[in-house]
């Protein structure tokens, strides 16, 4: 079973073909969990946002849904950049609605870098219109 | 004789490409069973909040095919509870961390009068 001389090298040439395919797919994985475990992140971010602006007064809901959406951001680590918040209360002033918006990073992944777009999370809160002093929030 | 060496290159590579896949599940599992733990925590109150709290990251944990490699850390201050899970990673390759770890913070409920808010 010695390989012929024109078999010798096909080998090789064989990988040549296929080891870029393999690497991208060890990118593509890499790539498809990064983008997974973000946008959990990212979703998550949402409710913390919503979730703290629904307990404050309105005045102060922007600020504060901003605060936690990057504060549970940078506690998850790595995930994204260019993050934009924005909130906004529904005209019945019962429902708060904090909706991030970012971009993946994706250092490291060589020709998958620039496919990815943006990630989105949006998350709704209901707002206690009574609270304990009787006072009506608006 | 090429092939001998050049397979278990490229096998090594695919073993790469899982291993990568495996630990961000179980990464997504921590962060899942880390967020749950931290809202049953931050919604109750009393003293078996911890054990709750453990016990529902246990049972996300448990209900998603993952494993816990410690006991999950609770803990609570005034305003916010934490929560870090960590969960075994499969290991597919001999050097790579068999853990990961997430953790949740979660404001806690109680209540706040109309003008701190």
């Amino acid at each position: 079973m010695r390989p012929t001389t024109v078999d010798r090298g096909s080998a090789t040439s064989e990988m040549v073909l296929v080891v870029p395919v393999a690497v991208l797919l060890v990118l593509f994985v890499a790539l498809g969990g990064r983008a997974g475990e973000s946008s959990t992140a990212v979703r998550h971010a949402a409710d913390q946002g919503a979730r703290a602006a629904s307990m404050v007064s309105f005045d102060r809901m922007p600020e504060t849904a901003e605060r936690a959406v990057r504060d549970d951001l940078a506690r998850s680590g790595h995930v994204c950049s260019d993050t934009s918040v924005a909130v906004t209360v529904d005209p019945s002033g019962r429902l708060v609605t904090v909706s991030v918006e970012c971009t993946l990073d994706t250092g490291g992944l060589g020709p998958l870098g620039s496919t990815m777009g943006v990630l989105r999370g949006v998350s709704s809160e209901t707002i206690d219109r009574y609270r304990a002093d009787g006072v009506d929030p608006r | 004789m090429e092939t001998v060496l050049v397979l278990p290159a490229l096998l090594l590579v695919l073993l790469v490409g899982l291993q990568i896949a495996v630990r961000h599940h179980a990464a997504n599992v921590a962060t899942g069973a880390a967020a749950r733990a931290a809202a049953v925590s931050a919604a109750s109150a009393g003293d078996d909040v911890a054990s709750s709290a453990r016990r529902a990251a246990e049972d996300f944990v448990t209900n998603a095919g993952g494993r816990l490699s410690s006991v999950p850390e609770v803990s609570r201050g005034v305003e916010t509870t934490s929560v870090a899970v960590t969960v075994q990673v499969p290991r597919l390759l001999p050097w790579v961390s068999d853990r990961v770890t997430r953790t949740a913070v979660e404001p806690i409920e109680r209540f706040i009068p109309e003008i701190e808010r």
